[in-house]
C-alpha cells in the first residue's frame, strides 16, 4: 500500500510520494490503494518531458510547407508555416518540409514529419522558373492536399508562381486560419471567410509555433532544382548591399552602441572592418553622438538584422522592442545581470572599449590571413 | 499605340474608405515614364476622375478604363488589351490595398495567361537597345541587375521610391478613355475566387494555436517562469579570449563572411 496509515488515534497522512502513473496524454494520474507506477520526486517532474510524436504513420496523405533556408536556418514565418501544418494535419497526413538550401534547424521540433532538402540550391542564381519546376516534381511525387508558405519574401512570390502555374487555388496573404476555413483581408475594412485554398500563403503571426508534440523529422534528400533556362531574362549577378548605405531595418549585421561606448573612431572602424551597419541606444542618439536616424528602440527604428552586437547597452524594455526581430543578439557589458543579458545569445562581461580593440586585431589577422 | 503598359488601380484610403491613387502603382507608372514619354496605363474596374487625373498627372499622355461589372475577372477583362505590349508594369499591392483577397496574383496570372516571364521587386529600370537592364530588390540590402528583353511583366517593388512628379498641366491635359463592356459578351466571374462570406475586419483573429493538455503542475510552473532565460555568459578570461569567442560565434552561425 501506498499511503501510510497511522495507528489509530493520530492523524492520518498521505504519503506525498505516493506512485503515480503518466497517462498517455501526459497528465501525472495517481491510482488510490495502487502500488503500481513511480514514485516521481518533486525535482523530476520539473524536468522538460520528453513531447510525443504528433503521428506515428502510416501516412495516407501529405501537406507540404515550402520555404528557404537562409545560412540553414528557417525564418519565423516559415517555422510558423510549419506550425500551422502540423496542427491542422490530421493523424493520417505526413507535414512534408520542402526546403531550398542546407536546413540544420531541429525539424522534428517545428513539427515536420520528413524533410526535404535541396542542399545545391544556390540563393544568389537568379532561377524561379527551375524552383517552380522543382515544386511540381515534388507535386508528383507526394500528391500534396495543400501547400503552405510563408508569405513573405522569396517564398511568397514562389508560392504564387508555383499555384498560377499548376492551376491551384490560391489564397494569398491569410491572416486567420482554422480547422476548415481562412481569412484574408477584403479591403475596406473587412475580411473574406473561406474554406481552405489548395496553396495557402500565411501571413505573418498565423500560427503559434509553440508545439505540444514533435514530428517525425525523417531527413531526406530531395531531387536537385532543376537547371532551366529563364526566358528573355539574363542574370548579371548580386551587388551585396553596403552596410554604410543601408537603412537600419535592411540591415544584416549590426553594430550598436550604447552609453558605455566612448571611443567613437575605434567602433566606427570595427563596424567597418567586419561590415556592419551602425546603429544605436537613445542614450548615445540624445548625447549627440549618433544620428537620430540611427536610433534603434520603441521611438527609433525596429530593425530584423540575422546579428546584432550591443556594445555598452544595457537593454532597456525600449530599446528591446526594437532589436525583438534579430536572430542572434551579442551582448557585451560590464554588468552581467543587465536586461539585454536574458535576451542575449552570447553575453560577454568585459569594458566595451578592451574588446573593440581585441575583435579589431582578431579581424584584421583573420582577414590577412584569408 | 506605346510599347510600355503600367496597370493602375485605385485603392481604399485606410481612413477615410475613400479610392486614392496607389502609390505603388504611382511609382511603377513614374519608373516606366523615366524610360519612355509615350506610357499608357490601364485599369479594369472603377476609377474616378479625380484618381485617374492623379495618376495623368505623373505624366502619362493616356489613361484606358476597362470598364467591368462587380466581381468580374479582371485578368479576363485586361487580357486582350495587353496581347501586343510588349512591356507591363505593375506595383506590389500591399495586404490591406486589395479586394479579392488574392495580393499581388494579378501579375502572374496576366503573365502566365501571356506565357511571359514575370520580374518581382523591381527597384528601376534602365534602357539598353531593345532590352531594359532591370534592377531588383532583395533582402538585406542586396540588388540584383538582369538583362530583360522584351516581352515581359514587371513587378515593381513597393520599396522602390522614384520621385513622383504632380503636373497640373498634364493631369488637365492628358485623356482618360472610358471603354464599356460589351453587352454580347457574358460578364465571367472569376473562376479562381471561391465563395465565401464577409466579417468584419474588426473582428478578433483567432491565432491558430494546438490543444495541449497540461498537468496543474506544468501549468503553475509556466505562470512563474520567466520564458527567457538568456544564453551564455561569458565572465572570464582576458579581452583577447573574449573577443575569440564573439568572433567564434559569429562563425560558427556563419554570420560574416571573413
Amino acid at each position: 500500500m501506498s499511503t501510510a496509515y497511522a495507528p489509530p488515534g493520530q492523524l492520518r497522512r498521505v504519503d506525498p510520494r505516493r506512485p503515480a502513473i503518466i497517462t498517455p496524454a501526459g497528465l501525472r494520474r495517481i491510482v488510490l490503494g495502487s502500488s503500481e507506477g513511480e514514485r516521481i520526486s518533486a525535482n523530476r517532474l520539473d524536468a522538460p518531458v520528453a513531447k510525443a510524436a504528433r503521428s506515428a504513420g502510416p501516412f495516407h496523405r501529405a501537406t507540404m510547407v515550402v520555404a528557404r533556408a537562409e545560412r540553414g536556418a528557417l525564418s519565423d514565418a516559415a517555422r510558423q508555416a510549419v506550425a500551422a501544418a502540423a496542427i491542422l494535419a490530421p493523424a493520417d497526413t505526413e507535414v512534408i518540409l520542402a526546403v531550398l538550401g542546407p536546413c540544420h534547424d531541429d525539424v522534428a521540433a517545428l513539427g515536420a514529419d520528413r524533410l526535404l532538402a535541396a542542399e545545391d540550391f544556390e540563393a544568389n542564381r537568379y532561377q524561379p522558373a527551375a524552383c517552380v519546376q522543382w515544386l511540381q516534381g515534388l507535386q508528383a511525387a507526394w500528391a500534396p492536399q495543400h501547400w503552405l508558405f510563408a508569405d513573405t519574401g522569396f517564398d511568397g512570390q514562389l508560392g504564387r508562381r508555383f499555384a498560377v502555374q499548376a492551376g491551384l487555388g490560391l489564397a494569398c496573404g491569410v491572416v486567420e486560419l482554422g480547422a476548415d476555413s481562412l481569412r484574408v483581408p477584403a479591403g475596406a475594412g473587412q475580411d473574406w471567410l473561406r474554406p481552405h485554398a489548395q496553396v495557402m500563403l500565411l501571413a505573418k503571426g498565423v500560427a503559434s509555433t509553440k508545439l505540444p508534440f514533435v514530428g517525425l523529422g525523417v531527413r531526406e534528400p530531395a531531387q536537385p532544382v532543376p537547371t532551366v533556362s529563364e526566358r528573355g531574362i539574363e542574370d548579371l549577378g548580386v551587388q551585396p548591399g553596403d552596410p554604410k548605405t543601408l537603412a537600419l531595418e535592411e540591415a544584416d549585421f549590426i553594430l550598436a552602441a550604447g552609453n558605455g561606448v566612448t571611443d567613437l573612431p575605434l567602433f566606427h572602424a570595427l563596424a567597418l572592418e567586419v561590415g556592419a551597419a551602425v546603429g544605436a541606444s537613445r542614450v548615445a542618439v540624445d548625447d549627440g553622438r549618433f544620428a537620430r536616424a540611427q536610433q534603434i528602440g520603441a521611438t527609433g527604428k525596429t530593425v530584423s538584422a540575422s546579428a546584432y552586437l550591443a556594445l555598452g547597452i544595457s537593454g532597456a524594455v525600449q530599446h528591446l522592442q526594437g532589436i525583438k526581430d534579430c536572430r542572434h543578439v551579442i551582448a557585451v557589458n560590464l554588468d552581467a545581470s543587465a536586461p539585454i543579458a536574458r535576451r542575449a545569445d552570447l553575453t560577454v562581461v568585459e569594458d566595451s572599449a578592451a574588446l573593440m580593440r581585441a575583435l579589431l586585431e582578431l579581424v584584421r589577422q583573420h582577414k590577412e590571413a584569408a | 499605340m506605346s510599347d510600355i503598359t503600367v496597370l493602375v488601380a485605385a485603392r481604399h484610403h485606410a481612413i477615410s474608405g475613400r479610392p486614392v491613387r496607389s502609390r505603388a502603382d504611382a511609382a511603377a507608372a513614374a519608373l516606366a515614364l523615366g524610360v519612355s514619354g509615350t506610357v499608357r496605363l490601364l485599369t479594369a474596374g472603377p476609377l474616378p476622375d479625380a484618381v485617374a487625373r492623379d495618376y495623368l498627372a505623373l505624366g502619362a499622355p493616356l489613361l484606358e478604363v476597362l470598364e467591368c461589372g462587380e466581381g468580374a475577372d479582371i485578368a479576363a477583362r485586361l487580357l486582350p488589351a495587353l496581347r501586343d505590349v510588349p512591356w507591363v508594369l505593375a506595383g506590389t499591392r500591399s495586404e490591406s490595398e486589395h479586394g479579392t483577397g488574392s495580393t499581388g496574383i494579378l501579375p502572374y496570372a496576366l503573365a502566365a495567361a501571356l506565357q511571359r516571364p514575370v520580374v518581382a521587386d523591381v527597384l528601376g529600370i534602365q534602357a539598353e537597345g531593345s532590352a531594359w537592364i532591370v534592377t531588383q530588390a532583395l533582402p538585406k540590402g542586396a540588388r540584383r541587375r538582369l538583362r530583360v528583353q522584351a516581352p515581359a511583366v514587371l513587378v515593381v517593388s513597393a520599396a522602390a521610391s522614384p520621385t513622383l512628379r504632380h503636373s497640373l498641366a498634364d493631369a488637365m491635359a492628358g485623356r482618360i478613355v472610358r471603354k464599356p463592356l460589351q453587352a454580347t459578351k457574358p460578364a465571367s466571374t472569376s473562376p479562381s475566387a471561391p465563395a465565401g462570406q464577409r466579417v468584419a475586419g474588426s473582428k478578433r483573429r483567432k491565432l491558430l494555436e494546438a490543444r495541449t493538455q497540461q498537468s496543474g503542475h506544468a501549468r503553475m510552473l509556466g505562470a512563474i517562469e520567466s520564458p527567457s532565460t538568456g544564453g551564455a555568459v561569458l565572465q572570464a578570461g582576458d579581452p583577447h579570449t573574449k573577443a575569440q569567442a564573439v568572433l567564434d560565434y559569429l562563425r560558427t552561425h556563419s554570420l560574416v563572411h571573413f
